[in-house]
């Protein structure tokens, strides 16, 4: 396990180096600037984090899809092989682009078998950290590939490859300098975090390029998405949030008129409020997102986005893949405490010899660990 | 923000790796911003009704030329060709649901499926309602421009349309016409090649999956609920048929 106590990138001298103190905020010009906001090594925690709290999500993706794995991604499922042939006869192509997938190569069951839950078990791996450059590069192939369907797509499918991508190149950056051999520079680390400590004072240069690349990434979805919203007049009247909460197929008028009372006006009045609220959160992201003092703002935005969009707009995945990309914005050193105070409470809640936890309708006793 | 306490430790990265690095990273969002612009927009009111806008031609350009060609498409290869132009974005969206009625060998109904199924998961349901949405996306027929007259050898083109079933409200059925005989008084839609092609594959998949020998299916749609209706306090009958559910008979497909 040797390999995988190197994660930072601290290689031996080739050629000039951007090792000089760090300049002040404004010295060095947009080059130097350029190059501190993507190439300082920074704690890799935030990265790790965010590697465990994708995986889990890509995971839960994947498994509430199990049960239809055959008929979304076979090729004699939903959208079978012959829907495939005739698609490419459509004169000026496809509404959604046909792109590759690992899938397409599953030609019976037992083969789709095998990628699927082949996908699966590198997920898991990657999440728990093993491996994690190679695991990466897997667990985006498999997300890529599961995205495909052309019939199938959700608006959280972007996200999900976007996350995969950049968290992939991520573990292929991180530890590839630095006095090793070829093999496990090919390799890289074997375990990261959570199952191995990830020291305070470890840095990488990679990890830093690779939650760069979420934020931007993200900077760009939040307002390009915020900014096609002003396509639509529902927005500019305050009223877009109202349709979603009143799915036609399922309210009546009678249903909708009883939900709004008798304030009407103060109620149309409020959702005006909250979907000019949610345009100005996307169109002024980048006016705030790197600020550390609006971070509130931030995460306060993306929580609220994560709820509306599970429960009114019925989108499973968008807002829980938005919240954790937004996470990228959270400091090493806010990660670092947040989990030091939960090892500390879970240690002393441990150490509390007969402590009681309520746990829904039955009580548990945890004993004390010595 | 990470980099707040970060500094330029020594082991950092080399010049020619900045470098490098810089124009991969430059090249890439380049990329990306460029294909997030190279989309239509709208529709947008013109003197003719509502339209959709062409793209910026210098985005359009660039991506169609660099980074999201037909042959080597750079954001292809990465799946990311999506323009976060997200469908949630347009809230005001009718409501669409679509039923399989299979059918075996005799034609009798043995079974009706409808979708999304309410006893899916909701994870699979939310993918069962891309695939209605898919289906109820209708585009006008253009009204012909006049007697067609074939070449020697060949037939008339003919032309599938929504024409409405006689003495059923709001059901409509397929029919398919010469071109030329595609009524010229009043909007015309059919639905796209796309839905015809995901409506017959899921057909199949269905009566693959049961056995059936054909199924007929039938999309259902209700407008979105506006909310001019809390402003009225009775109803009027028009508004009300508005929010009726309305039934696109898109045919039998065999297996």
């Amino acid at each position: 396990m040797k390999s995988s106590s190197h994660i930072h990138d601290q290689g031996p001298a080739r050629g000039p180096r951007l090792d000089a103190p760090a300049p002040a905020a404004g010295e060095g010009g947009l080059v130097q600037g350029w190059l501190r906001f993507w190439f300082s090594p920074t704690d890799p925690l935030v990265l790790h984090g965010l590697r465990v709290l994708g995986g889990l999500l890509f995971l839960v993706w994947l498994l509430t899809l199990a049960g239809q794995r055959h008929a979304l991604f076979g090729l004699d499922g939903w959208f079978d092989q012959k829907a495939y042939v005739e698609t490419n006869r459509i004169p000026g192509g496809s509404p959604q682009p046909l792109t590759w997938s690992l899938t397409y190569l599953a030609k019976s069951p037992g083969a789709l078998e095998a990628v699927y839950w082949g996908s699966v078990a590198a997920i898991a791996l990657f999440t728990v950290g093993v491996l994690p450059r190679l695991t990466g590069v897997l667990t985006w192939l498999a997300v890529a590939s599961f995205t495909a369907s052309p019939i199938a797509g959700s608006d959280a499918d972007p996200l999900l490859l976007l996350l995969a991508f950049y968290l992939a190149v991520g573990y292929l950056l991180v530890g590839l300098s630095g006095n090793r051999s070829w093999l496990n520079r090919i390799l890289g680390p074997v375990l990261v975090w959570p199952l191995r400590p990830a020291p305070e004072g470890e840095e990488s240069a990679g990890a830093n390029v690779a939650v760069r690349l979420i934020q931007v990434h993200l900077a760009v979805v939040i307002v390009v998405s915020g900014l096609h919203k002003l396509q639509f007049g529902d927005w500019w009247a305050g009223l877009a949030l109202w349709y979603p909460l009143y799915p036609p197929m399922e309210t009546t008028l009678a249903q909708a008129r009883q939900h709004a009372g008798p304030g009407a006006e103060s109620y149309l009045a409020m959702l005006n409020v909250a979907g000019y609220a949610a345009l100005a959160w996307q169109i002024g992201f980048p006016l705030y997102a790197w600020r550390p003092r609006f971070r509130w703002v931030l995460l306060t935005g993306a929580f609220v986005g994560w709820v509306s969009m599970a429960f009114i707009y019925q989108v499973p995945l968008f807002g829980e893949a938005l919240f954790i990309g937004l996470l990228a914005f959270c400091s090493p050193a806010g990660v670092r405490g947040l989990l030091s105070r939960l090892s500390r409470r879970s240690a002393s809640a441990a150490a509390t010899p007969g402590a009681v936890v309520a746990r829904q309708d039955r009580t548990v006793h945890v004993m004390g660990a010595s | 923000m990470p980099q707040a306490t970060s500094r330029l430790l020594p082991g950092a990265v080399p010049w020619w790796a900045a470098s490098l690095g810089s124009l991969a990273i430059g090249f890439h969002l380049f990329a990306v911003v460029i294909n997030s612009l190279a989309a239509p927009s709208g529709p947008w009111p013109t003197m003719q009704g509502a339209d959709m806008f062409t793209p910026p031609q210098f985005a359009f350009s660039f991506n169609r030329d660099i980074t999201d060609r037909q042959d080597v498409s750079y954001l292809g290869a990465l799946k990311m060709t999506h323009n976060y132009h997200f469908q949630t974005n347009t809230t005001r969206l009718p409501d669409v649901a679509f039923e399989v009625r299979l059918k075996d060998r005799e034609g009798n109904v043995v079974e009706t499926r409808r979708f999304p199924d309410k006893d899916a998961n909701y994870w699979v349901r939310h993918r069962q309602a891309q695939i209605a949405r898919w289906l109820a996306a209708d585009r006008a027929v253009p009204p012909p421009g006049g007697e067609v007259v074939p070449a020697p050898g060949r037939a008339v083109p003919k032309v599938r349309f929504w024409e409405p079933v006689k003495d059923k409200n709001r059901h409509f059925y397929l029919e398919e016409r010469d071109e030329h005989l595609v009524p010229r008084d009043q909007p015309t839609w059919q639905p796209s090649e796309w839905s015809m092609i995901l409506a017959r594959s899921y057909v199949r998949h269905l009566c693959r999956e049961t056995g059936a020998n054909s199924g007929e299916l039938v999309r259902h749609t209700r407008e979105a609920v506006v909310p001019a209706i809390l402003f009225e306090e009775d109803a009027k009958q028009e508004a009300l048929l508005d929010f009726t559910e309305r039934f696109n008979i898109f045919g039998e497909f065999p297996k």
